[in-house]
Formats: structure tokens, sequence, C-alpha cells
């Protein structure tokens, strides 16, 4: 890892990189650890084309991996900004402008996401999507 | 054209603020982890940090080595006068658009 992060990024930023990762991580090794290094192959690179190729590797590699076992979504509509995290399909934790939603009022029922009473006063409806990722109507604005 | 600040510029803007003289990449990301309680790609923060730089948002300077990063330096981000200002006017925006909608009669 310490090589491709020394070939993709740029030179002038690798001292301070290295040091980031050297204080974060020290010589452990973790998923987090890779997904910060390739992060910064991508979006801090020697060369646009450079960037374009770490993008292209993570695309391939990403590619026949299937949706992630665990994400975060973050999301916002007109009645505010709300997370979902996700677990192999099942919404297990989700917050409402960063206040956390108390875990009898998530209920899943296959696909379908439903947080009681998060659409102003009213059940909030979430499709989450097989490939990863979720779909819902946006709620409107309210000003109570 | 007046340059705006998108949303994740923004909160790393005032992560940056708020650390003072203690901003570099690891601690921003580590504030705004903490602010958020999400995972944030330190990636995705010097990304933003440069682009904050380009725009005069930010300026950067060599920091100090320690043991703990291998003997090398920090690149230390401190947040510029445009920058507070673009802040403010960020704040100013925020504010208004969060009035209650008038009731008509």
């Amino acid at each position: 890892m310490t090589r491709l992060l020394r070939w993709f990024c740029d030179p002038d930023k690798l001292e301070a990189i290295e040091g980031d990762l050297a204080e974060l991580y020290g010589d452990r090794r973790s998923w987090r650890y890779v997904i910060d290094v390739v992060s910064l192959c991508v979006r801090q690179p020697r060369t646009a084309i450079r960037s374009f190729v770490a993008a292209l590797v993570v695309l391939v590699l990403a590619g026949p991996i299937g949706p992630p076992d665990h994400y975060i979504v973050h999301a916002t509509d007109p009645a505010g900004e709300f997370v979902l995290e996700i677990h192999q399909g099942q919404a297990i934790a989700a917050t409402l402008d960063g206040a956390r939603v108390p875990e009898r009022d998530l209920v899943q029922t296959g696909d379908t996401l439903i947080i009681r009473g998060a659409d102003n006063g009213a059940d909030f409806h979430i499709a989450i999507k097989p490939e990863g990722g979720i779909q819902w109507y946006p709620r409107h604005f309210s000003s109570r | 054209m007046k340059k705006r600040l998108a949303g994740f510029e923004e909160l790393v803007l005032l992560a940056t603020a708020s650390l003072g003289e203690e901003a570099y990449g690891v601690t921003v990301r580590q504030r705004l982890e903490a602010e958020t309680g999400t995972a944030v790609a330190l990636g995705a923060v010097y990304a933003v940090l440069d682009r904050l730089e380009r725009k005069g948002y930010v300026r950067s300077a060599w920091g100090e080595a320690t043991p703990q990063r291998g003997g090398r330096r920090k690149r230390m981000f401190r947040v510029t006068a445009p920058g507070l200002t673009a802040l403010r006017a960020m704040g100013r925006i925020r504010s208004r658009l969060a009035q209650p909608i008038p009731k008509h009669a």
C-alpha cells in the first residue's frame, strides 16, 4: 500500500499524508487504512492521469464485489437531514437531524423501512435498494 | 459572482476554524467524525482542504514532525480572513432560511 501511495500521490503532499497515516494507524493495517490510502490515491494524485487510473482500478475491483455489507447513507430533504446505517440490507440505526431514532421506531419489512413519526408526525417510508442505497419521497418542510 | 461554499466544504472549514492552531489532516478528520458521527475518508478531507486553499479560505504551512509520525512534518491549516467572512455569510444564509414560513390568513 505504501508503494501504491508513493506512486499515485502528489510528492509535495506525501510527507504530510504519510505522517498522518502513521499517526492514525502506526503499524496496524485495517480496512479503514486501505480505504484511506485508496481515497488519497484518487484525490491527491501526482497527475490527473494517475487519478484516472486509480479511479479505474477502484471501479474494476469494486465491480464484482456487489453491494457493500455495511454502509451509511446521509440524505437530506426539505424536512431535514437523516442518516441510516445499513448492515446486510437491514437498517440497524438512524438519526434525524443528528438525534438518534429509538430502535422501536425502526420497522423494516423486506426492502421497505418505516421510521415511525419521522414525516411530520406520520410514518416515513424508505425503500432500501438490494444493490445498495435508498429511495424515498422527500418529506415536506415543517416550521414546527 | 461570489464564491460559495458547498456543504462539505463548509463543515471542513468550520472544523478547521474550531481547531485554531491545531488543524491538520488527522485532527480535522477526527473533529468531523466526532461531530457528525460518521466516517470520513482522509482523501476527502485533503481534497476539500486543497480546494479551500485555492479559493483563499485557508492557508497551509509545515508544522512539527513527531516520532509518532515517523519524523514526518504535519501540514497545518489556518482559516484566512476571507474564509471567516465566507463562514459568517453562510451562517447568515442558514439563519434566514431557517426562519419559519409566515402564516397567511
